[in-house]
Order: structure tokens, then C-alpha cells, then sequence
């Protein structure tokens, strides 16, 4: 009982003093706003090009975007120039600022936003929004976005947890002090051992775990095991998530500002047909298409489109040179007639 | 359910209230046996029928067999075809669905992995090992088989053991099942420091140094240095995530009024391979000690087989059981037969069980060979393949290039920056009484630097996979 009493009061102790200097010394108020915060500096490089070269289609999406549709081919087979903000990893967070900061600054704005998506991804807001994705987030985040925490952060989080962010330093600067100790962590034996630390570390670090060198069998494992967050019960859930999500903010910026939203469920090899897709998952897209179509919102569905052979891919979700030339052909098939 | 999670929080506070509101034993139990399932059923809800059917097999076989002395061979063949059926249905299946999809594809039908895996139930070969040994303890005469099934069914699904261990044995567990328990404060004297320690190792060691373990093993050609730095990371993972989810459970147990086993015995200060089993997953040991090796060793006695044979046959045939427990694999098998041949090697040198050294540079040097194979046996166990470490140690680079012998220092520095709190504590447990201020000073201080590292969303528990 001592040793618990004593160990209490230390713990006390060091808690309140942190409670003191941590807020003092990140800057931060107290009590916090729960949720990360991003600053007011949003890349403009994007917006001006979309100005600058008159872009007209705008296509939003991942990694799957970036390897499966070649701009320049779309824009001749379109005959209207286009534009791909393809962001490896981001998700309907990324999306909905993407749309909100970059494609409405543009002047003059895109007539129309394709915006390529798969699965239940549109509707699950906090997909790809912790960790070093908050980095990523603040690249298109201004100081102030109440939707994107709400619907991405405040929803997720239990009492507990929104309490602790609020009123507990030591949890809300977490990341920070969690980061500092790592460098220590990293730099221990290098500073003695080695010329160089910092920068020279991350540089031997970006080269060692480039991409050409991890495991394609890892590769493929982690992908497939990520994309099984798309397939739990709650992300499937499409009445559920849908209120919650960014997908009714996406609709509503594209229809007040005169946009044309089509959205594009791109191919991927997850499952080997339609008929194999949980039942849960099938219902899902049936409600996301009764609500698109109910939203005025056109959707273009290749998910299993038979013109996309596997032969066509590199890994489960991302296509080789072969399927980007055909996807883009056909991409831009389906669309001139939608496109004024 | 993760016990780092909020819902475990939740859940636990409601469950402890309940059981310590209800003051008679029945209610208690039935509460925990509630609250087991519902613990145990939380992601998957069918892993729970499958649980308690298994039980309800167990319950009859036991009764039945103590009914009919006669008939005993045949009820513990009967419990062994389900038990093993089960697990090796269930433990291989990863194995065999690749082809199981192929060849339901082939004829027409859909089928998918993505599907296929949620088949895998969490904790299976940890409850199976329970309930076999207390059939085979029913059949040896040395147990009396319980007629109260909701005894029982709570001894098997336990929340605080069902997903890992520690397997205890039913002559611990089921007694203080079926016995008065009312509150004690000293529950939670001896439950709080195994709590932050859990916690600390888990959320501060396991996770952080697994992410760079996991890098390294998804190379396709790390060099020989940066692997060997690697394996190091993991020898430290791997012990702080299990034996935290030890800590953890060995803590939530006895805040119920249970006492339950130590799984961990400082496994790395071992001299020799026997030691080491007699520290690391003691559970596991001494369960595959009692049910296979005593047995098999005493049926090649009986059988006259030659004394090499009846040395070397009994460790090596253990140990590989013991490494296709842990998973379906050639690197589980290879890992298992290693330490098996550690065994009947250390053991023809004279290095047995029994063997102590003659001084402290004996000590040290035969610490430090064996800490060198318990290390190496890991690059075994972590391998994808056991091709890919054969390729990496026969034509892989030894330092490679100024990056990767840069990777390689960062990876032993961070696995020296988080192995340094296990080796203190491990300092103070042998040389401060356990009053010391110095272990209320590491409390305060672990469960500051648990927080700064705390997750809402922390990953299993790696003996969950097992």
C-alpha cells in the first residue's frame, strides 16, 4: 500500500507539472481542442495550375488514380484538358479538402470533378486521417475545418478520450514527445558510431525501404490487410456511415458551386466477382447507388468491368502501363457523353 | 477484445463491479463466465459457439470416462480427435485455403481469402491445451472430473487466459473456482505494478520496436547486419508483447481473486536450452513436458530403443510439436527442431538440466552462446520464409552499403534505447528490496511514458496470431 501511495503521489507530481510546461512549451491552449491542428498553409501549387492551364475535368483519387489514368491521354480521347490530383493513400478526409481548398480556389474552377473511388471508402470518414496522415491532411487543411475534425477525429473518439485530448497535455502532446523520444531512440548509437544523424539517417532510411526493395509477397499482404478496413461491419454499415461521412459535404460543395460530380468505382482485384462480395457489402453498394442516384450524382461502375483483366494489374489494387492505357481509353468513353 | 483497448476498459469496470456486487460464488462465477464469452465472442460471436460447444464436449467425455474406467482409451481418443481436430483444422487452414479457393474457383464457385481468414479464431491453441490436459489428467486418475459445468466452462474460457495463455491446469484454476472469494486489497497491491508494467511494455517496447522490425523483415534482401540488428528487435518485441499480455492477464485475474501462473523467468539470462524452456512460456513447457515428452520418453524406456534414441528422440520430437503450435510453417517447425537439437546436443555435452558452471567467466560465456541461438532461433521463428533467410545469410551482403550499415545502427540503437528499461528493472528487481523508493520512481516514470505513447487503435498482442 506505501509503494502505491508513493508511487501516486510521484506520478502526481510529474503529471501536474507537465499539465504546466507542455501547453507553454508546444504553444497549445488549455484546455485543447481535441483533434490534431493544422495550420493555415494549404499547397497552392494544384490551385494554380488548375487556373493558370484552364482545367476543365479534375480527377480526384489515390494511388490507383495515379497509376491508372494517364492525364494527357484523357484530356486528347476527352478533347478538354484534365488534370489528376492523385495523392497516394488518401481517402474521402483528403477528398472533400482537396475539393474544398484547392479545386474551388482555382479561377476559373474545373467544369467537372471525377473523383475515383472504391468499396465503402467514400462513406469511412476516419480511413487515413491518424498518424503520419495528419502530416499529409495539413497539406490541403487551413487552420480552421470543423467538418474534417467532426467527421473525421470527434466522432471516433470516446468520452475518455476527447476528455483526456482537452485537459491532459501529456496525451494531447503525445505525438510530439512520442517522436522526440524515437529520435533519441534513433540517434543514440549513430551519434557515436556513426558521421552522420538527423537528415543522413532519414536519407539511409528513404533508400533502404524504397518500395523496389520491400517484398513484393509484403507488399501485397499489407495492401490487401489495410483494405480489410473497408470490409468490417460498421464500414459496410452504408446507413449508418453515410450521415457521418464527407460524401454529403462532397455533393453539396460540387452542387452550390456548379460542378459536375461524377463518381468512378475503379477495378480491383480484391474479389475474384461480384457474386463473392460479402452480402453486407453488396447491400452497401446497392444503398450508395439508390443514394447517389436519389443526389442527382452521376456513378460510373468498372469494379468488375471485364475489359480489365488481371493481366492488366501490378498488385490487387493498381494497374500496370497496359491497364492504365485501357482504363483511360475507357474511362473517357463513359464520360464524353456526360461531359457539356 | 484487446486488453489496451477503451472497450476493455469499459467492460472490465462493469464486470468488476458486477462480480464483487454479487457476493455469493455462484453469481460470481456465472457473471464471469458471461463475461468470458462475451469477451471472447466481441469481434467474431461464432469463435464463442465453437468455445462452448468444445466445452460442453470436454464436460461429457470427462464424466463419461470417470463413469466407465473401461471405455477411458476410448473417450480420450474421442476428446484428442476433436480437440487436434479442431486445432489443426483451424491452425492449418491458412495453409490449405490458398488452394481450397483455387479449387473452388476451378469448379465454378466463388470463394475469396479476404473470407477465409475471419475463419481463424484467436486463442483456440490455448483453451484446446487446457481442456487436453485435464482430460488426460481425468484418464491418468490424477483429477476427478468436475460435475459443475459452469466451473468448468469458466475454468476453459477465463477471459483474463482464453486468447493467450497462461495455460493453467485445472487443479489451480478449478479450485479457486469453486471456492468463496471476497474482496482483499492485496488483489490490487499485487495487481497494479504488473498492470503499468504491462501496459509500459506493451505500448512503449512492443509496438514502437516493432515497426522497425517489421521493415527490415519485409525486405527482400536485407543485408546480413541489418537482419542480425533486426532479430535483436524482435527478441526484444517479443518478449515485452508476451510477457505484457502475461502481466496484464496475471493482473486482471487477481483482481477477480485469482491467482494464476508466471509465464516469464528472465528467459534471456539462460545458461542452456533447458533453462531457457524452464523460463519462456513456463505454461507451455511444462504442459509439453507432462503430456509429451515424459510420456514419449517413458514409451521408448518401455520399448528397449537404444539410450541415444531415447535421449535424442523425446526433446526433438517435443520441440517440434512445440513449433507447429506456435503456427503452420516450415519456420515454426525448423524453429521448433532447433531448439530440439539444442537440447540433445547440450545434454550429450554434459549441459543438461542440471548443469551449473564452475565460475562466472564460464557463466557469462555460456550466457552469452545461448543468448546468441535464442537470438538466431527468432530470425527463424520471424522469417516469411525459410527460403528467404537462407538466401539473405548465403548470398546476402554482410554490411552492404553506407545506408543499410546505417540502418543497421539505428535498428540496434533503438533496440538498445527500449531494451534499457527491461534491463533496469531487471537490475532492480535482483538488487533492491522491493520497497525501494527507486521501483516506486520507475512506476511513476513507466506510466508517464506509457501515455506519451498510448494509441486509441495498438495491435494485438502477438501470441493472439498462435
Amino acid at each position: 500500500m506505501r509503494s502505491f501511495l508513493r508511487t501516486s503521489l510521484l506520478l502526481l507530481a510529474v503529471l501536474i507539472a507537465l499539465t504546466v510546461y507542455l501547453p507553454r512549451r508546444y504553444g497549445a491552449p488549455y484546455p485543447a481542442q481535441p483533434g490534431p491542428t493544422f495550420d493555415n498553409a494549404v499547397r497552392s501549387r494544384v490551385t494554380n495550375i488548375l487556373g493558370e492551364h484552364h482545367i476543365e475535368v479534375a480527377l480526384i483519387g489515390d494511388s490507383a488514380l495515379e497509376q491508372g489514368v494517364d492525364a494527357q491521354a484523357l484530356s486528347t480521347a476527352l478533347g478538354k484538358s484534365s488534370y489528376t490530383i492523385a495523392v497516394p493513400g488518401s481517402t474521402s478526409a483528403f477528398w472533400y479538402l482537396i475539393l474544398k481548398n484547392i479545386i474551388l480556389e482555382a479561377d476559373p474552377r474545373p467544369d467537372a470533378v471525377i473523383l475515383l473511388y472504391r468499396d465503402t471508402i467514400l462513406t469511412l470518414s476516419d480511413f487515413h486521417v491518424n498518424g503520419g496522415y495528419v502530416a499529409e491532411l495539413d497539406q490541403f487543411a487551413t487552420a480552421r475545418e470543423d467538418v474534417l475534425l467532426e467527421r473525421a477525429y470527434l466522432n471516433f473518439m470516446n468520452p475518455l478520450e476527447k476528455w483526456a485530448l482537452a485537459y491532459f497535455p501529456l496525451y494531447s502532446s503525445r505525438q510530439r514527445l512520442a517522436d522526440k523520444a524515437d529520435y533519441y531512440a534513433r540517434n543514440l548509437l549513430p551519434v557515436l558510431f556513426l558521421p552522420c544523424k538527423g537528415d543522413c539517417l532519414d536519407r539511409a532510411h528513404a533508400i533502404v525501404f524504397h518500395v523496389d526493395n520491400v517484398a513484393p509477397a509484403f507488399q501485397e499482404k499489407a495492401l490487401v490487410e489495410e483494405e480489410e478496413f473497408l470490409f468490417t461491419p460498421r464500414a459496410m454499415d452504408f446507413e449508418g456511415q453515410a450521415g457521418r461521412s464527407f460524401l454529403p459535404e462532397i455533393i453539396r460543395l460540387a452542387r452550390e458551386n456548379g460542378i459536375r460530380l461524377i463518381l468512378a468505382h475503379e477495378r480491383t482485384l480484391l474479389f475474384p466477382a461480384a457474386g463473392a462480395e460479402p452480402k453486407a457489402l453488396q447491400e452497401y453498394k446497392r444503398a450508395l447507388a439508390s443514394y447517389l442516384k436519389a443526389n442527382d450524382v452521376t456513378r460510373l461502375d468498372f469494379s468488375y468491368d471485364p475489359r480489365l483483366p488481371e493481366d492488366y494489374f501490378a498488385d490487387v489494387l493498381h494497374m500496370n502501363e497496359t491497364g492504365k492505357a485501357a482504363f483511360t481509353q475507357m474511362l473517357a468513353e463513359a464520360l464524353l457523353p456526360l461531359l457539356p | 477484445m484487446v486488453f489496451t483497448s477503451y472497450d476493455f476498459l469499459v467492460f472490465f469496470l462493469i464486470v468488476f463491479i458486477l462480480y464483487w456486487l454479487a457476493r455469493r460464488r455462484q453469481w460470481q462465477n456465472l457473471i464471469l463466465l458471461a463475461a468470458s464469452y462475451v469477451f471472447y465472442g466481441w469481434v467474431h460471436p461464432w469463435y464463442a459457439v465453437l468455445l462452448g460447444l468444445s466445452t460442453l464436449a470436454d464436460y461429457g467425455l470427462a464424466l463419461g470416462l470417470a463413469r466407465d474406467r473401461t471405455r477411458a482409451r476410448r473417450y480420450v481418443t474421442l476428446s484428442l480427435l476433436l480437440n487436434l481436430g479442431a486445432l489443426g483444422l483451424f491452425k492449418y487452414y491458412n495453409f490449405f485455403s490458398e488452394g481450397l479457393v483455387a479449387a473452388l474457383t476451378g469448379l465454378g464457385l466463388q470463394a475469396d481469402a479476404l473470407l477465409a481468414r475471419v475463419l481463424l479464431p484467436a486463442g483456440l491453441s490455448f483453451y484446446t491445451l487446457k481442456k487436453l490436459a485435464y482430460i488426460l489428467d481425468v484418464a491418468r486418475g490424477e483429477l476427478e472430473p468436475t460435475r459443475d459445468l459452469v466451473g468448468f466452462s469458466l475454468f476453459v474460457a477465463f477471459f483474463p487466459q482464453v486468447t493467450a495463455g497462461p495455460i493453467d491446469r485445472a487443479q489451480k484454476l478449478l479450485p479457486q473456482i469453486q471456492s468463496e472469494r471476497a474482496w482483499k486489497a492485496e488483489n490490487f497491491y499485487f495487481a497494479w505494478p504488473l498492470i503499468v508494467m504491462g501496459f509500459f511494455k506493451k505500448v512503449v517496447i512492443a509496438d514502437t520496436i516493432r515497426v522497425a522490425v517489421d521493415r527490415v523483415y519485409s525486405l527482400k534482401e536485407p543485408t546480413i547486419f541489418l537482419l542480425a540488428a533486426a532479430t535483436l528487435g524482435f527478441t526484444l518485441q517479443i518478449l515485452a508483447d508476451f510477457s505484457a499480455y502475461t502481466d496484464l492477464a496475471r493482473a486482471v485475474a487477481r483482481l477477480f481473486g485469482f491467482e494464476t501462473s508466471e509465464n516469464f523467468r528472465s528467459p534471456y539470462l539462460s545458461l542452456t536450452p533447458t533453462d531457457f524452456w524452464n523460463r519462456w512460456h513456463i505454461t507451455l513447457s511444462t504442459w509439453l513436458r507432462d503430456y509429451i515428452f515424459f510420456p514419449l520418453r517413458r514409451a521408448l524406456l518401455r520399448a528397449r530403443w537404444p539410450r541415444w534414441l531415447t535421449d535424442a528422440v523425446p526433446p526433438l520430437g517435443t520441440m517440434f510439436l512445440s513449433g507447429l503450435w506456435h503456427g503452420a510453417g516450415w519456420t515454426f517447425a525448423v524453429w521448433g527442431l532447433f531448439y530440439g537439437a539444442l537440447i540433445v546436443v547440450y545434454q550429450a555435452i554434459g549441459m543438461g538440466g542440471a548443469w551449473k558452471p564452475a565460475n562466472k567467466v564460464t557463466q557469462f560465456l555460456a550466457w552469452l552462446v545461448m543468448f546468441t541461438f535464442i537470438a538466431a532461433s527468432f530470425a527463424v521463428f520471424r522469417a516469411p520464409t525459410l527460403e528467404w533467410l537462407f538466401t539473405v545469410v548465403t548470398h546476402g551482403s554482410l554490411t552492404g552499403s553506407v545506408d543499410y550499415q546505417t540502418l543497421a545502427v539505428v535498428t540496434l540503437s533503438m533496440t538498445a534505447f527500449y531494451a534499457a528499461p527491461l534491463i533496469l528493472k531487471m537490475l532492480m528487481d535482483r538488487y533492491l528490496s522491493p520497497a525501494s523508493f527507486w521501483h516506486d520512481l520507475y512506476y511513476a516514470g513507466a506510466t508517464v511514458a506509457m501515455l506519451a505513447y498510448l494509441n486509441s487503435s495498438s495491435p494485438d498482442f502477438i501470441y493472439f496470431q498462435f
